[in-house]
């Protein structure tokens, strides 16, 4: 049964499991000590462990996260154990790099990557489910572009120890983490973003990136197969992580539908819905949510990593220059980012056009 | 087939970069005139130490309005005053009571006006939530 259920994870009623399971373990993670409604954001978590790394000075958004590292530990782990880790790329490692620099300052403009959009939704926050209408928006508007030829070039097979950077890169930051502040405290000094225990945040990083890696659960991805092909079976596992989170935070008295007191949130309905329209339109150009390019970049995709890399470097970015929106509400500086991203994708998606 | 395809996809997104770039020339402009204020105006802007000082004062005489007022003013300067990892913490005694006002302004128990609300408001945001 157990088996069945995994060899098959592309079923709706699987998707709609993982995405309970999904929805649970980030419920868990912010009971534990993380920040609210992040107990699963890759944009949060990428900022993070960019200030972990000295990318930007802000300690309060300094850790090196088990999650993000547990993540791509899972993925490669499930990939390599189902036969589908496989070193491939050249499919516009540039455009990916950029398409990550936009994507990442869109999530710091709304404050949360599409995942965050879901928990601040389910935790009642209007500015949370205007953001995930701008995404799903974002979405539907790439359809066209879709139809009418975009496509990158095609992915070829590179050497295989090309793959493994990112995953071994991940093991030894896990380690170094592991082993304590005594050792690596001089590289890593940590930070003091607030955080679950740290073997909980691993495990529950482990358990992302291996189902996330089974399940293709990408929040962006599931809208478009649902616009483009009518395939409704990504959108369970999407729905049901919306779903169960609403449930916990209903169940645990969390649940408070407002507009001005969403923990940690702005109050600009206008440049939530824009920033996450242009997430949402750029993540289906460059194949996946900043999730799932984490994801992707651990089972051997290269134009993954380049969008990886893409989004840690403006993560140091938004931080140190104030891009990133707070409390305060949206600068001119994220502003600038969201229209400028915006012109990014939408050059890069007519450009990238092929004859039908 | 499609409505959007070919030339007509090619118009509009053309003439969405040019409403993009368009939206971020006014944007750029505003940004400097606004940042020019402020770094002008920061001379004579009182710390956050003061600013806390000042809403105690306010709120010793009863002008819940004016206290909030201060208090979001010190956060603006230093959001450590609403994180509890911060020694600078305005503690939970503080927390209590802005979970109090709130309550009270939105049932209408409390009346201080909406400005007050919003400054409620912003500083419970700040309190909570982000991404670290």
């Amino acid at each position: 049964m157990i088996r069945r259920f995994f060899a098959y994870p592309e079923s709706g009623w699987a998707l709609a499991a993982l995405g309970g399971l999904f929805a649970t373990a980030a419920a868990a993670l912010s009971a534990l000590g993380n920040p609210s409604a992040t107990g699963l954001c890759a944009s949060c978590f990428l900022v993070n462990v960019a200030g972990a790394l000295g990318l930007h000075a802000k300690a309060s958004q300094s850790y090196l996260r088990p999650e993000l590292l547990g993540i791509i530990l899972g993925s490669f782990f499930a990939a390599f154990a189902a036969r589908e880790f496989r070193v491939r790329g050249g499919a516009s490692p540039v455009f990916h790099f950029c398409g990550g620099v936009f994507l990442l300052l869109g999530c710091e403009v709304f404050i949360g990557c599409p995942i965050k959009a879901l928990l601040r939704t389910a935790g009642g926050g209007a500015v949370g489910l205007v953001g995930l209408a701008g995404l799903a928006a974002g979405v539907l508007f790439a359809i066209p572009f879709l139809r009418d030829g975009f496509a990158l070039r095609a992915k070829r097979a590179l050497p295989e120890p090309a793959g493994l950077v990112l995953p071994a890169a991940a093991f030894l930051l896990l380690l170094a983490t592991s082993a304590g502040a005594g050792i690596f405290a001089p590289v890593f000094p940590g930070g003091e973003a607030r955080h679950a225990p740290f073997a909980v945040s691993a495990a529950a990083g482990l358990i992302f990136g291996a189902a996330g890696q089974r399940s293709r659960f990408c929040v962006t991805g599931s809208i478009r197969n649902a616009a483009l092909a009518r395939d409704f079976r990504e959108g369970a596992g999407t729905v049901a992580f919306l779903a169960v989170a609403t449930l916990i935070n209903v169940l645990s008295g969390v649940f408070n539908p407002t507009l001005s007191l969403e923990p940690g949130a702005h109050t600009d309905l206008l440049w939530a819905f824009l920033a996450m329209g242009m997430v949402g339109f750029g993540a289906i150009l460059v194949a996946g949510c900043p999730f799932r390019q984490v994801v992707l970049a651990s089972t051997g995709d290269l134009d993954a990593v380049a969008a990886v890399a893409g989004m840690l470097a403006a993560a140091g970015v938004s931080v140190t220059f104030g891009i990133g929106s707070s409390p305060e509400g949206v600068t001119a500086a994220g502003k600038l980012a969201v229209l400028g991203g915006w012109i990014f994708f939408i050059a890069s998606g007519l450009a990238k056009r092929r004859a039908a | 087939m499609a409505v959007l395809s070919g030339k007509r996809l090619t118009v509009l997104g053309a003439a969405l970069i040019a409403l993009a770039a368009a939206a971020a020339m006014r944007v750029g402009v505003s940004g400097v005139v606004a940042w020019t204020a402020t770094a002008a105006g920061t001379g004579a802007a009182l710390s956050a130490g003061d600013h806390v000082a000042l809403a105690l004062s306010a709120e010793k005489r009863g002008d819940l309005a004016a206290a909030l007022s201060h208090y979001r003013a010190a956060v603006s300067r230093d959001p450590r005053c609403v994180d509890r990892r911060s020694p600078g913490f305005l503690g939970e005694a503080f927390e209590a009571k802005l979970r109090k006002w709130i309550a009270g302004m939105k049932s209408g128990r409390i009346a201080a006006g909406p400005a007050a609300l919003s400054d409620a408001s912003f500083i419970f945001r700040r309190m909570y939530g982000g991404c670290g």
